[in-house]
């Protein structure tokens, strides 16, 4: 099974919205969605206030939700990304681990659950399809793996050489203990009818990083 | 419920939704619409005074807004967008009697399933609020079930 449709081998008929998988970007994540003008966006959270919005792009593929959600669903996928994309352009999220209640009201506005103090790019993902009744993945079956907190602590490493407040670094830190939903189980949880178990959902993405292995280098832009 | 007035409780303001004369979404007769009582103290202390000229408002904002819609309804996603941006204005601005009139009054057969479950999907962070949302909730999966019956899981989950 390829669960891939990368955007430089597409031949027409985009999604409405879809999951990412952005290999320039490394394991990350993000919605492609259809714009109100028909334009094909790349929605993400890069890092701690950073969210962007980028032309679909070589190297930037999605799983195909055509099993798993309806098109008129999807349509409010994107629908709310252009909300959010309003409403969060310049003021961008906030970044942290801990994930269960967090979502995007109906203006884009985030709302963060309590003990939440900001998202992922996966947990972004998460969030925006949570906003329109969307649960991609069965959190509430999600364990706790060895690794998870080796690659917070990482990531915590990370934030705290941007400019991101004491304040928001200290919250951060008390979440490195949280489940962990990584990128691409949460694009392969798109793919597989909500919500996804962890035993699907990695299956999944474990399929999706053989066919990323294998991928050749990134054609440049024309 | 159609055909029937809601009760309401003594001291309850109320609004009545109007057909807005034989546009797409509504509901054509008036003796057929429900009465929805104005749930938001906000709203219930401004309509005391004059909830004659606040009814009339809000029928012209529903006109205006049935209108637009149905000037977009062959594409779907501009009529969504419609409908989000005024559902969520209403919301924002705590006027929940006014998206219940207006969830009261749609139609699901009428309108692109996209805009049907739309409604829902906007709706959906203030459910709690919004004392007309389960029912055109039950009235869209009744008229799903006839249209769309194998899909009628999918296209609703998570909206109920």
């Amino acid at each position: 099974m390829t669960w891939i449709r990368w955007y430089e081998t597409q031949s027409g008929g985009y999604p409405t919205a879809a999951v990412a998988v952005a290999v320039p970007y490394g394991s990350h994540t993000g919605v492609v969605y259809s714009d109100d003008d028909g334009m094909m966006q790349f929605i993400h959270l890069a890092f701690h206030h950073r969210l962007q919005r980028d032309t679909l792009a070589n190297g930037i593929g999605w799983v195909s939700p055509a099993n798993a959600i309806p098109p008129e669903r999807l349509a409010h996928v994107a629908a709310m990304c252009d909300r959010i994309w309003e409403r969060h352009e310049k003021s961008g999220l906030p970044y942290g681990f801990r994930y269960d209640a967090t979502c995007f009201h109906s203006d884009g506005k985030v709302e963060l659950g309590p003990d939440e103090c900001g998202l992922t790019c996966a947990t972004f993902v998460l969030a925006v399809y949570r906003s329109v009744g969307l649960e991609l993945l069965k959190i509430e079956d999600w364990p706790t793996r060895d690794d998870d907190e080796q690659r917070f602590n990482q990531l915590l490493d990370l934030l705290k050489k941007t400019r991101a407040d004491q304040k928001h670094i200290d919250a951060v830190a008390k979440e490195t203990k949280s489940a962990r939903y990584r990128p691409m189980e949460v694009a392969a949880g798109s793919g597989i009818t909500p919500p996804a178990s962890f035993d699907n959902a990695t299956a999944g993405a474990a399929a999706i990083e053989k066919e990323l292995s294998v991928l050749p280098p990134v054609p440049p832009e024309a | 419920m159609r055909g029937t007035l809601r009760m309401v409780a003594l001291g309850t303001a109320l609004i009545a939704p109007v057909p807005n004369g034989g546009r797409g979404h509504f509901r054509h007769n008036p003796m057929d619409l429900p009465l929805v009582p104005i749930s938001d103290a906000s709203e219930r202390s401004l309509a005391i005074p004059s909830s004659d000229s606040l009814l009339e408002k809000q029928r012209e904002e529903l006109r205006v807004f049935f209108a637009e819609l149905d000037g977009a309804k062959a594409q779907p996603r501009k009529a969504l967008k419609i409908i989000f941006s005024f559902v969520d204005q209403a919301l924002l601005d705590k006027r929940y009697a006014l998206c219940d009139a207006l969830l009261s009054q749609l139609e699901p057969e009428r309108l692109d399933v996209v805009c049907a479950t739309g409604f829902l999907a906007i709706t959906l962070s203030s459910r709690s609020k919004l004392q007309c949302r389960a029912e055109y909730a039950h009235r869209l999966e009744e008229w799903l079930r006839q249209t769309r019956p194998e899909d009628v899981e999918s296209l609703l989950a998570g909206l109920r």
